[in-house]
């Protein structure tokens, strides 16, 4: 493992004042922040960088007003999509699903002879996978995206998607075990190579 | 030890802090940790196992999200699109710009009236620590710039594509984008120049030397702004310009306008902008100059004339403005002869003759009198 940055200590610095420690967090953390909020809002980058742009120019205007935050990561990309949704409600853009607890239910889940097809379709388990996980509903894809590659704890995916923390953990399980059911057929077939292959 | 994972199934251990926290970011105590319960626990070795590739394969399907490639040349300009808000909010912050919101210190600028000399206060920015404005500037021109350098000691004579000359000192640089005339008329100083503006009153002339923005409708003056100079100095010869600093909060309106505003400065006056502390100073240049006339004036002789009357003389001549209480001094006559005399020494000479004082304020000269009798 690398050696772990003190971003609290960061943190602390650009409190001060301190330019260096400001970018030095702008870069560890804008590639999140990039791919999250082109996550949330897939058509406009432009849109999301404006966002980006207007979290790290507030905590900058407020720099000596804020705490320390646990996980600093979780703070920005809590902020960007804070910002997102303002935006987009103050435009009344028709993104709003990402807000809207009860979309889940309108999603149609692809049948056992859709899921059937794209197998035979796709030798690439990569792709299919991915396809897969396209099919989900984009609030259970979001939580997956925060839980296995951002790493963030229950309780703060659940702040991100404004529900209590055992939903939030069930949002991340009926993901993870739809895929499984979804995959059962080819899991241990497809994926035997790949893994014994690492 | 007890076992909470008894009953687990693949999708529970995914989904599990732990087992996610040893998988994703594992260390010599979790590895230590979870072979010891495999070794407890052989029955449940196969669905742990499944968890681990199951968790690969969601992994693998959240590819596209992870590897979403944000380039650098993105993640470079953005950041320095969020430093430049940055510094903009950090010159807002300084108590100056309440003070430019008040009508009358424009006014004081605007009108010439006798007003105090502190003109305004912007900023404490760390000043050592700043890049030169000079390179800052030529940085957003395109490459079609036209830079003018003058690396000799003799002074450079050129001519803007607009007619306006200029005349580049020793150590000086000159810059302006090639569409200079058509678009706008601006550029960038590093050094000392002397302009004379082509008359245009649609499209001012900007100058950005340092931190002061000199704007002129059609006027001849001279700027100093060196690099490492602790100040910027404007001189004015013929005409009017206007100055304000590159932090003036309404910046961009005295940009745009047409009119000049802010302080503006007549012949025979000098703006300096001290850069430390950002605080203009406006005064009389060291030596005023006879301004040339449309119809000369009358020469500097006279016989009995009363001092307001002469006074009103030397207004004009140099176009610099005198303060003195009108009626008191009209029981005041002078006979002298001042013709080779300059400025200073004439006011001198006057002071002395009716026992007056005299101190220059704020590029005004007052007259402290008594009266005579």
């Amino acid at each position: 493992m690398d050696t772990p940055i003190d971003e609290q200590q960061l943190w602390q610095d650009f409190q001060q004042g301190d330019d260096d420690a400001y970018t030095q967090l702008y870069r560890l953390h804008v590639r999140a922040m990039y791919r999250y909020g082109l996550s949330l809002v897939p058509v406009s980058e432009a849109f999301v960088l404006d966002c980006i742009h207007d979290v790290f120019a507030e905590i900058w205007a407020k720099k000596t007003r804020l705490t320390v935050p646990e996980n600093v990561r979780y703070y920005l990309l809590k902020s960007l999509k804070t910002r997102i949704l303002h935006l987009l409600k103050r435009h009344e853009r028709p993104y709003l699903f990402v807000s809207q607890p009860d979309f889940d239910d309108l999603w149609a889940e692809p049948s056992s002879d859709e899921l059937l097809m794209q197998e035979e379709e796709t030798f690439d388990r990569e792709q299919l996978i991915k396809r897969l996980v396209s099919q989900l509903p984009p609030r259970q894809q979001e939580a997956i995206r925060l839980r296995f590659v951002e790493n963030m704890e229950y309780t703060q995916i659940a702040e991100l998607l404004s529900m209590n923390r055992q939903s939030a953990q069930n949002l991340v399980f009926r993901a993870v075990e739809k895929l499984r059911s979804w995959l059962l057929p080819s899991l241990f077939y497809l994926f035997q190579d790949f893994f014994n292959s690492k | 030890m007890p076992n909470q994972y008894a009953f687990y199934s693949a999708a529970d251990f995914v989904i599990d802090d732990a087992f996610l926290k040893h998988q994703l970011t594992p260390t010599p105590a979790s590895i230590d940790w979870w072979n010891r319960w495999l070794t407890e626990n052989p029955s449940q070795q196969e669905e742990w196992h499944k968890a681990v590739q199951l968790l690969e394969a969601v992994r693998l399907g959240l590819n596209d999200y992870t590897r979403t490639y944000l380039t650098p040349e993105t993640e470079a300009m953005l950041l320095s699109r969020i430093q430049a808000t940055n510094r903009l909010h950090d010159e807002e912050e300084t108590p100056t710009r309440s003070l430019w919101n008040q009508p009358w210190i424009r006014y004081v600028a605007a009108a010439s009236v006798l007003s105090l000399i502190g003109i305004g206060w912007w900023g404490q920015q760390s000043f050592q620590r700043r890049t030169q404005p000079y390179q800052a500037y030529v940085a957003t021109l395109d490459e079609s710039k036209i830079e003018k350098v003058n690396q000799g000691d003799k002074p450079l004579h050129f001519q803007l594509p607009d007619g306006s000359q200029v005349t580049l000192f020793a150590k000086s640089r000159l810059s302006f984008d090639n569409f200079f005339g058509k678009k706008n008329r601006s550029v960038y100083l590093s050094g000392k120049a002397f302009f004379e503006v082509k008359k245009q009153p649609n499209s001012p002339f900007f100058v950005y030397a340092n931190e002061l923005v000199t704007k002129v409708l059609g006027t001849s003056f001279v700027i100093q702004a060196y690099p490492n100079d602790k100040q910027v100095e404007v001189q004015v010869k013929t005409g009017k310009v206007s100055v304000f600093t590159q932090n003036d909060p309404s910046k961009a309106q005295k940009l745009s306008n047409r009119e000049l505003e802010g302080i503006v400065l007549t012949p025979n006056q000098q703006i300096t902008l001290n850069r430390q502390e950002l605080r203009l100073a406006r005064t009389l240049v060291p030596e005023p100059q006879l301004l040339a006339q449309p119809i000369p004036l009358p020469a500097f002789e006279f016989e009995e004339a009363p001092v307001p009357q002469v006074l009103e003389l030397i207004e004009k001549a140099y176009g610099i403005h005198i303060v003195y209480d009108a009626e008191l001094l009209s029981s005041c006559t002078l006979t002298a002869s001042l013709s080779e005399e300059s400025l200073s020494q004439k006011i001198k000479l006057i002071c002395q003759a009716i026992d007056a004082t005299s101190e220059t304020i704020d590029a005004q000269i007052v007259i402290y009198s008594k009266g005579c009798h």
